[in-house]
């Protein structure tokens, strides 16, 4: 598995403190002709490129995660969810504090607890206190017919997707922005304020969605099949230009798409309504078991969406 | 052309949110002669009719109406889909126009009820048991529809006693059509004020367009004109709106206090009925989105009051249309002689 | 197309005047003789000698009635003949002989309480408003008893597909027109009933009357071939042909009959299907229950959602049945 996707996963980037996967970025771009930007957010803005028309690629840079609220006499850790998940997803399974502190996630009537095996509160007091950050930790392995298993794929593949696309691009006519969003799990709270400076003519989000294709599954996505045409879900509805662009884009490298109605959430949201208005669509790679601890995408998936993207510029 | 006429070609137009540009040659037909038509990345509609700089007044009604999207394939022909505002129990026995490749019509129908077992039969309809039968096979639809397709209401416009009139999608058209009673009135007068009418985008999913167009223009007075509930039988019983009682002022923190107490005058002073709401929050219009743009913008909310909101069988009164659009008017009139600045502050 | 003008003519149960009068003119070209009978039937007699068979349709379909008066000048309705309680909102419906437009709506789904969202509306909720604005105003144009059909009108629908209203059982009736046109060696009686809906009424006097030794009832029959549906719950499926029944609650069809028909259908090549269901009830209860009674079989033509505002059926199934009657009955006498 390529190098620079094992450590976007596993790099530390709960919502709010995406420092190290900001970092990991920031080093894999040393090496190419781009200006890079930090906000006041905290999101990482890339610029390539010359030419009338502005196009910008986002993918999220945060991954769900738990803040402390209390620390229990009895050494337990009360901790709230950063991002929307179910719980029952999450628990039983190891979690990591940003400074490498270790625990197990637990739940306990509909109380999320993280047990780092110290039994006082003093004592743990001395590692964690109220406001700290946990995030899921595993590794990351390649599974079955070129699949990815790990936590936190969701949305560092979106990274990975957008940093292969900045490395590939050669001769641009357009001005193109890579935006490395952060807080998406909060809502798109990021990618708003980065839009807002930006303002470009057209934004495709890159992130993960859903795949149908388990026990219980809602929709008919299916791993493998291809990169998704998310023609609406519940913060944004596809711009009618930018379904164009990637139906073009696809049917000339002749790649497998398929196309979803979703009640999840997209940074496209935010950035849509800002300033002027901004034509917005997001492209988004089938995952199965998504904000669970055990996430699962198809590496063609990823290959494709390359294509696909690359295919726009 | 007259009021009942324009809105029955409003309504009989179809236009979901995210494809308000269906709806645009209407509006750039009606409202040419009274100002540049433009349309934006977002698909609000612009029509700006130029005063004389005193300041921007706009006018914003939304353009697209309810709909249902396809999710999924279901076998024989028949779709599945999602409703983004039409209540399932009001979809049952109905005709609906798919826009797809080409555009093919739909019958939204149930199972014969003694296919029903006793649970079902006493429950309401649930969306996810409702399916779209178009009369194709599957294979030949598949060349024609796709999932993300829209799905509009097949309504056509009926009258009925005393200036009602029905049709689908009443919610926004009512308000537009306002919007046209009142430019006609202002194409005489000379006006001080640069009037935007707006007819903005993507309000039934969240009042998108509205953020974006007032950003855009970012005028000094902001009124919102939509559809309110009527206080009948089958509406709402804790306000006081009745059909042909003409429009209805919203009281409340996302109102300006003294623009409203403005308009209030002036209706009062020109003899055109008027009713009264109150909303202690969000009023649930682009009113609420508008409020808040840029460093602020005093709105007001005006609404028509209509029945059976989001059916197929939304039921509005002509009369009350044409003295929403005589109310602006008459303000559009008043703000020649108003002081801006005394109006505005607090 | 005659059948386009059959269904959307008014004609409920009771109220079949505009429908009898269409049939009446159209058939009397094709028969000896053409009465209309105490409670509203017509009788189409073409003669002949060997077995008297009746050929049956009914005129009535299913829709409302007014019952009521509402202080606001809305009018209280019910059903006339069954039409589910699911099915009124959202519908634009005419009221009375002077076709008055009203619709039926519902609470906005933003208002509804948790409970209201939850359970199924009864008839004693619903009400067909008028735009009137008083009770008074309402009872000057509107009586009790006015009878209320929906607006919906035919077309063509998908491939080789119809859409109307009253399908059940305007497409037997035009059916039967087309029977009627041709000729046959037994002595044929075409009857046109009324109120089947609310109980095979008009049939028990026709039949009665005629005596005959064989009903052929043909209806526009329920069809529940949507995908969610498992096969065994379906009854008949579009497409598939006339659908010729093994049992009702009203009928135990006699087999001999209906063997003959399914043998000329083999023989004939023409596609036919059994109604695997043994629910609901038509005309055939009536002609087999009344005077001395006779063999009764019935042929449908399959129709989606009856019962409702807009159904559903095939073109070739319509064509099918026709001719399979047709070929059934020139084997007799």
């Amino acid at each position: 598995m390529d190098k620079l996707l094992n450590n976007l996963v596993n790099a530390f980037g709960v919502s709010g403190s995406e420092g190290d996967v900001r970092n990991i970025i920031k080093e894999e771009l040393k090496d190419i002709q781009c200006i890079v930007n930090e906000d006041k957010l905290g999101n990482l803005i890339v610029k390539l490129g010359e030419g009338q028309e502005k196009i910008m690629f986002c993918a999220h840079m945060d991954s769900i995660g738990f803040i402390v609220t209390f620390i229990e006499e009895s050494g337990l850790i009360r901790v709230g969810k950063i991002g929307d998940f179910s719980s029952s997803d999450v628990i039983n399974n190891l979690v990591r504090f940003k400074n490498g502190t270790l625990g197990k996630l637990t739940l306990n009537k509909e109380q999320l607890f993280i047990d780092i095996g110290v039994d006082r509160k003093d004592r743990v007091m001395q590692v964690v206190t109220e406001g700290d950050i946990a995030s899921l930790v595993g590794s990351c392995h390649e599974i079955g017919e070129e699949n990815i298993i790990s936590p936190n794929l969701d949305n560092r593949i979106g990274c990975y997707i957008l940093l292969r696309l900045a490395k590939g691009l050669k001769n641009i006519d357009k001005e193109v922005y890579f935006l490395f969003s952060t807080q998406h799990e909060l809502g798109g709270r990021g990618a708003r304020a980065a839009a807002h400076v930006i303002s470009p003519e057209y934004c495709i989000v890159v992130d993960l969605e859903e795949a149908g294709d388990v026990f219980g599954g809602k929709n008919n996505i299916k791993l493998g099949k291809g990169p998704i045409i998310k023609v609406m879900d519940k913060t944004l509805i596809m711009h009618e230009d930018i379904k164009k662009m990637l139906e073009k884009s696809a049917e000339k490298s002749k790649l497998q798409v398929q196309y979803l109605v979703s009640n999840s959430k997209s940074d496209g949201g935010t950035i849509h309504k800002e300033g002027l208005g901004i034509k917005t669509g997001e492209l988004s790679i089938p995952c199965r078991y998504k904000h669970c601890f055990s996430e699962i995408v198809n590496i063609k998936d990823i290959e494709d969406s390359i294509k696909l993207l690359k295919g726009l510029i | 052309m007259e009021c009942k006429e324009f809105l029955k070609t409003l309504c009989e137009t179809h236009s979901p949110s995210g494809r308000e540009e269906w709806i645009y040659h209407v509006i750039k037909n009606s409202f040419q002669n009274f100002g540049e038509v433009s349309i934006d990345n977002l698909n609000n509609i612009y029509v700006h009719k130029k005063g004389n700089n005193k300041g921007k007044l706009m006018i914003m009604a939304h353009a697209d109406e309810v709909f249902l999207m396809v999710t999924d394939f279901s076998g024989k022909g028949f779709l599945k889909f999602k409703s983004n505002g039409i209540d399932p129990k009001a979809l049952v026995s109905q005709e609906v126009i798919i826009h797809g490749k080409k555009t093919i019509e739909g019958i939204i129908g149930i199972k014969p009820p003694r296919l029903m077992d006793e649970e079902e039969k006493k429950k309401s309809v649930d969306i996810d048991s409702l399916l779209i039968d178009t009369g194709y096979d599957t294979e030949e639809l598949r060349n024609i529809v796709n999932i993300g397709d829209y799905i509009t209401l097949k309504r056509g416009f009926y009258e009925l006693l005393n200036n009602n009139v029905i049709c689908k999608a009443i919610d926004d058209r009512a308000g537009i059509a306002a919007m046209y009673e009142c430019a006609k009135e202002i194409t005489n007068i000379k006006h001080d004020m640069d009037i935007y009418f707006v007819c903005s985008s993507q309000e039934e999913v969240g009042h998108r367009g509205a953020k974006v167009a007032s950003y855009k223009i970012n005028p000094d007075i902001g009124i919102a004109i939509d559809v309110t509930f009527d206080s009948g039988n089958l509406g709402d019983k804790d306000r006081e709106n009745t059909l042909g009682k003409g429009p209805v002022i919203c009281i409340g923190p996302n109102i300006h206090v003294k623009i409203r107490e403005m308009i209030m005058e002036i209706a009062d002073e020109y003899n055109i009925p008027y009713g009264v709401e109150v909303e202690p929050g969000n009023t649930g219009t682009d009113a609420w989105d508008v409020q808040i743009t840029r460093e602020g913008i005093p709105t007001l909310l005006i609404s028509i009051p209509i029945k059976y909101m989001h059916t197929s069988v939304e039921m509005v009164n002509i009369q009350d249309i044409k003295h929403t659009g005589r109310l602006l008017a008459k303000f559009i009139e008043k703000l020649n002689d108003a002081e801006l600045g005394d109006i505005l502050c607090f | 197309m005659l059948l386009e003008a059959l269904s959307n003519a008014s004609g409920v149960s009771g109220y079949e005047g505009e429908v009898r009068n269409i049939i009446k003119e159209e058939v009397k070209k094709y028969v000896d003789e053409v009465i209309v009978n105490r409670m509203g039937n017509i009788i189409a007699h073409k003669k002949g000698n060997g077995p008297k068979i009746i050929i049956d349709a009914h005129m009535d379909e299913v829709g409302f009635i007014i019952t009521g008066y509402n202080e606001d000048g809305t009018l209280r309705f019910h059903s006339l003949g069954g039409i589910n309680n699911k099915i009124p909102p959202a519908k634009v419906v005419f009221i009375g002989k002077n076709r008055i437009t009203g619709v039926i709506g519902i609470k906005p789904i933003h208002l509804q309480n948790k409970k209201e969202k939850e359970k199924c509306m009864s008839y004693s909720e619903y009400c067909i408003d008028i735009g009137a604005n008083s009770k008074e105003e309402t009872k000057r144009l509107v009586k009790l008893g006015d009878n209320v059909v929906f607006n919906t009108m035919f077309s063509e629908f998908g491939k080789g597909l119809i859409k109307g209203k009253a399908f059940d059982d305007r497409i037997g009736c035009a059916i039967l027109i087309e029977v009627l046109k041709e000729n046959f060696n037994c002595d044929i009686y075409g009857t046109f009933n009324v109120q089947e809906e609310v109980g095979e009424r008009g049939a028990y006097t026709s039949s009665f009357a005629i005596n005959p030794d064989i009903g052929i009832v043909i209806e526009g029959t329920v069809c529940a071939d949507m995908p969610n549906i498992p096969d065994y719950k379906k009854a008949t499926e579009i497409g598939k042909g006339p659908a010729i029944s093994i049992m009702d609650e009203s009928s135990l069809f006699s087999s001999q009959v209906s063997r003959e028909i399914i043998k000329i259908a083999k023989e004939k090549n023409i596609p036919y299907q059994l109604r695997k269901s043994i629910a609901g009830g038509n005309d055939g209860g009536a002609i087999h229950m009344s005077g001395k009674g006779a063999k009764v079989a019935t042929i449908s033509v399959p129709c989606r959602y009856i019962h409702s505002s807009v159904s559903v059926a095939s073109l070739e199934d319509y064509k099918n049945t026709c001719n399979l009657i047709i070929e059934y009955l020139k084997t007799l006498g």
